[in-house]
């Protein structure tokens, strides 16, 4: 790929995050950033598609007209809570003793053979795999590797149909096309943990505004997302009831004088509100313990791996928090209480230069689909499996226009 | 032999100092695993090799190249007994002092179970902890069938006391290790074969680190830092191929579960050392060194390295100096905090109980367990 502009598009419920870069030899160069409101969509539902289409239209206007650049193509992100991951092994010879790229086609194809009922009315968003030759190389890509039987372990990553669908509706009718369509989940951990760390196993946590979701990655694999609708919103509504200022003045009070832990917080008042930082604390605290509660609580009743005997806490080293309310002080505290574990709140910039300029944590999505892009993920799509992505997205376009 | 002379001896002279190394193998088992070393010409000349046992008959059957029998009354062996191992041990010291007092590094090898390597272990380590000797003891334990686990523990809490650092081999789990690697190794010699390989392995490694870190250095002093005092110790190695072979090998080796210790968590110092292929950039460690010490929880990291003409990455990992992750006290305060959650949050996610300010849900709860303690205290 050559010079091309693209925009991320992160459209979560209360606002599309648009970052627009530019492929320059391969690699992303970030030329800016727009967020604005998103109509028409509720908890990551579509309940207005001609709102949402407006304002996505808009979110992409002004981000580019804000950079003074022209997008070629947009990728885009979607979140679902019927999110269905597949987990599937197959073995095979190797013949011909080294690997081959239809070696990996057929193992990936056989694997989805195997649960080919479990796709129907869903769209495949990733599939991931990791590789093992002779039982005892474990690799994501085996290509050209001499061996005499590999097997691949492969997850299927699912959502329902309609939800893609929508998505890519409503970007091409606000006339863009869309080059590909990425997890949010897994945008979002790729933008704030780094390679080592989704290898030995990482959570993250992403409190938005109306929702909130834990994704456990281990080998690079995706292996549970899980989604609550309960987020920032409902802290702000909480401070504006107990209180009785407003919603919007409620957030900006708990970005600016929360705390998530009780702890340590003195009586000393507010400046210019008639409140003081231990009660705004305790009201923070009770609903980020109903939210965190919910989410360790979403852990247990993964049964996605049967032969496991470990709970999918067991398998993770730390835990990462971002989104909009990672924002709000002392949430890793009350986090590492609850999970008991190792927990780090972090904006999508990292330790990664190239992004320092954007330390938003509300980018972490959007960033983490530009990584995405330009790392090409979708390469075993690519392999012109049964129908690559390109293929598969063309195919709907046609059902749809 | 003063180490620190002799280390400045070397620096001024610009060359490596090679510290002596000994191998002592004790018992029967330890004997069986010296026969099988010395069979297979694993270890350069100035390596010296010893046997030592109370059964002389078992002894003129070894092949190592200096053998001492210990015990005023020499003969039969031990009879099972670690209090006679343990007594036949203190007749002998002098011997056993004269046999050890030039080295810098000994290893023992014992099986702990028996009479002569349980009970002599301890008492040959400590006259090497007197001659400031960096001791490993490389022991295995019996299987649960062969019903000796009782007397196994105690000899290695004995040896615990004395070692630097002890390196415990587990039959049953070297077994699991060997059939998961190959199925067909269903023949019980194969199962003791695995746990021997495992204590020649590593040692073969450890001394690799010394002999082989050309390029980046790991001196003998640091491994006597990291080492010395150290109880029970983690050694793996991993082999890495792929995209991040470095990582690949790192992860390898601490999987690798063939010792009683199964994990990296929590250890303090760690030495690596990687044997490089050519097209591997030495860049690319400090990514896999992050990640150690990210799942340790911050050890102190000391590595060396060389270049190998092999097309993959070897990594030999020593950790040492454990601290106990999860304390108890921590525990219970995280207990106690998930049982007043469980007490108080809405267990289904609900418009209705999202709309009622969390903290109000919260301070009820706590009302209602206070007036239900008051009425049960009336």
């Amino acid at each position: 790929m050559s010079d091309l502009t693209i925009a991320a598009l992160d459209i979560g419920s209360s606002s599309t995050k648009t970052v627009i870069a530019e492929f320059i030899n391969d690699k992303l160069k970030i030329l800016g950033t727009n967020i604005s409101q998103t109509k028409g969509m509720k908890h990551g539902v579509i309940v207005d598609i001609s709102k949402l289409v407006e304002s996505t239209s808009e979110a992409i206007r002004k981000a580019s007209t804000l950079t003074n650049a022209t997008v070629d193509s947009v990728y885009a992100s979607i979140t679902s809570k019927d999110l269905k991951i597949i987990n599937e092994s197959f073995s095979m010879p190797i013949q011909s003793g080294q690997v081959t790229k239809s070696h990996i086609k057929n193992l990936i194809n056989e694997s989805k053979k195997k649960k080919a009922s479990e796709f129907k009315g869903k769209h495949l968003v990733h599939t991931l795999a990791n590789f093992i030759v002779d039982e005892t190389i474990k690799t994501e890509n085996p290509v050209g590797m001499h061996g005499d039987k590999i097997s691949a372990n492969t997850y299927f990553i699912l959502s329902p149909s309609s939800i893609s669908r929508n998505i890519t509706k409503s970007i091409k009718m606000s006339g863009y096309d869309i080059q590909d369509i990425f997890l949010g989940p897994l945008a979002n951990a790729k933008a704030v943990t780094s390679y080592e760390e989704r290898d030995i196993g990482i959570a993250v946590i992403d409190i938005g505004a109306e929702n909130s979701s834990i994704s456990v990655i281990v080998e690079n694999n995706l292996v549970l997302n899980k989604i609550i609708p309960i987020a920032g919103t409902n802290i702000d509504k909480d401070i504006a009831k107990v209180f009785g200022f407003s919603v919007q003045d409620s957030e900006k009070i708990k970005i600016k004088y929360g705390y998530a832990v009780t702890e340590n917080i003195g009586s000393q008042k507010i400046e210019g509100h008639n409140i003081n930082e231990y009660d705004l604390a305790e009201v923070i605290e009770a609903r980020l313990e109903i939210i965190l509660y919910h989410l360790k609580e979403s852990l247990k009743k993964d049964s996605s791996k049967k032969q496991n005997p470990f709970s999918v806490l067991e398998l993770i080293s730390s835990i990462v928090i971002t989104g909009g309310s990672s924002q709000i002080k002392d949430i890793d505290l009350l986090a590492e209480k609850i999970f008991a574990k190792k927990v780090e709140t972090r904006t999508p910039a990292g330790e990664d230069k190239f992004f320092k300029t954007i330390s938003n944590p509300k980018f972490s999505t959007a960033i983490g689909i530009l990584k995405m892009a330009e790392e090409n993920s979708n390469v075993y799509d690519e392999m012109e499996l049964n129908e690559g992505i390109m293929g598969k997205m063309t195919k709907w376009y046609k059902e749809l226009f | 032999m003063n180490i620190e002379n002799s280390l400045l001896a070397t620096i001024t002279a610009n060359k490596k100092y090679l510290p002596k190394i000994k191998i002592i193998g004790l018992g029967g088992a330890g004997g069986n695993i010296i026969n099988k070393i010395i069979a297979q010409n694993l270890f350069a000349n100035d390596i010296d090799i010893i046997s030592i046992n109370t059964d002389l008959q078992s002894l003129e059957n070894n092949d190592a190249p200096r053998k001492i029998a210990i015990g005023k009354n020499a003969y039969y062996g031990a009879g099972g007994s670690a209090k006679t191992g343990k007594q036949a041990a203190i007749e002998s010291q002098e011997a056993i002092k004269d046999a050890i007092k030039d080295a810098d590094l000994l290893f023992i090898i014992a099986g702990m179970g028996g009479g002569t390597g349980t009970g002599a272990s301890a008492v040959i380590a400590n006259l090497a902890k007197e001659l400031n000797i960096l001791t490993i003891s490389t022991v295995t334990i019996p299987f649960l069938s062969e019903g000796r686990s009782q007397k196994a523990e105690i000899g290695i809490q004995s040896i615990l006391e004395t070692s630097d650092s002890v390196i415990v081999i587990d039959n049953e789990k070297s077994v699991q290790q060997n059939t998961r690697n190959n199925q067909r190794s269903n023949s019980h010699n194969l199962f003791f074969e695995a746990a021997d390989n495992a204590i020649i392995e590593t040692i073969k490694d450890i001394c690799s680190i010394i002999y082989n870190s050309e390029e980046m250095n790991i001196d003998f002093a640091d491994m006597k830092s990291t080492i010395q005092d150290s109880g029970i110790g983690f050694i793996g190695t991993g082999k890495g191929h792929g995209k991040n072979p470095i990582l690949n090998a790192i992860k390898e080796a601490s999987k690798s579960n063939i010792l009683q210790k199964e994990s990296l968590e929590g250890a303090n110092s760690i030495i690596l050392n990687f044997s490089l292929p050519e097209d591997v950039l030495v860049e690319t460690i400090n990514p896999a060194l992050e990640y150690l010490n990210k799942f340790t929880h911050g050890a102190e990291i000391k590595f060396g390295l060389h270049h190998t003409t092999e097309n993959f990455v070897k990594v030999v990992i020593i950790a040492s100096d454990f601290i106990n992750v999860k304390n108890d006290q921590n525990l219970d305060s995280i207990e106690r905090y998930s049982e007043e959650l469980e007490a108080w949050v809405p267990k289904t996610i609900s418009q209705d109980t999202t709309d009622i300010p969390a903290i109000i849900l919260k301070k009820q709860a706590i009302q209602n367990a206070k007036n239900t303690f008051q009425k049960l205290n009336k």
